[in-house]
């Protein structure tokens, strides 16, 4: 056992490890070809030709050829991405980001501070997610 | 303009739903689930 923080586990903490872990991983590989795009003014589909074109050379490009796949299958806002999604992409990236390793931190740590890293964040991406849903759904047609 | 079809429409709220879901969650946990063994707990 480790230094006791004051801190009583709960079963769900593992889910929510495995969970920031995942969620970083897209607000550092994935939100950078959003927010960059890689070169031009193609975007996402800039991103997955350069991929396709450099055969093998480009392997660090996959995440934007994923990510314009998911775009052109499903979220088409990401192909055409309005300034403030591009925005919220942004703060994913440098504030979101760290935030998740903060919260792994302090979870795997079980620093009692993580409660106020962790409502904040939870209230910061809440709101996101709506602005991003009512968008969706209010521009989805028949 | 930007538009999307409501089956995909549906799918981008299935795909995102941890996105929705997770941070209640958490706001549950870090709330009402919230326990301590009180020996380093300084606000409360």
């Amino acid at each position: 056992m480790g230094e006791d923080t004051g801190w009583v586990p709960h079963g769900g903490d593992t889910a929510f490890l495995v969970t920031f872990v995942l969620f970083a991983i897209t607000s550092f590989a994935f939100e950078p070809f959003v927010v960059f795009g890689c070169g031009g003014d193609g975007g996402l589909a800039a991103c997955a030709k350069a991929f396709e074109e450099a055969d093998g050379a480009g392997w660090y490009l996959w995440p934007g050829a994923v990510f314009h796949w998911y775009a052109e299958s499903f979220d088409p806002v990401f192909l055409y991405t309005p300034g403030w999604l591009m925005i919220m992409c942004a703060l994913d990236m440098v504030l979101f980001g760290p935030a998740y390793l903060v919260l792994m931190y302090g979870f795997l740590k079980r620093r009692l501070w993580v409660r106020w890293v962790g409502l904040a964040y939870a209230s910061a991406i809440t709101y996101s997610c709506v602005v991003y849903f009512a968008y969706v759904v209010s521009h989805s047609t028949e | 303009m930007y538009e999307t079809q409501r089956a995909d429409m549906l799918w981008v709220v299935l795909i995102n739903i941890p996105y929705a879901i997770m941070p209640i969650l958490l706001w549950i946990r870090l709330t009402i689930g919230w326990r301590t063994t009180g020996s380093h707990e300084k606000l409360s």
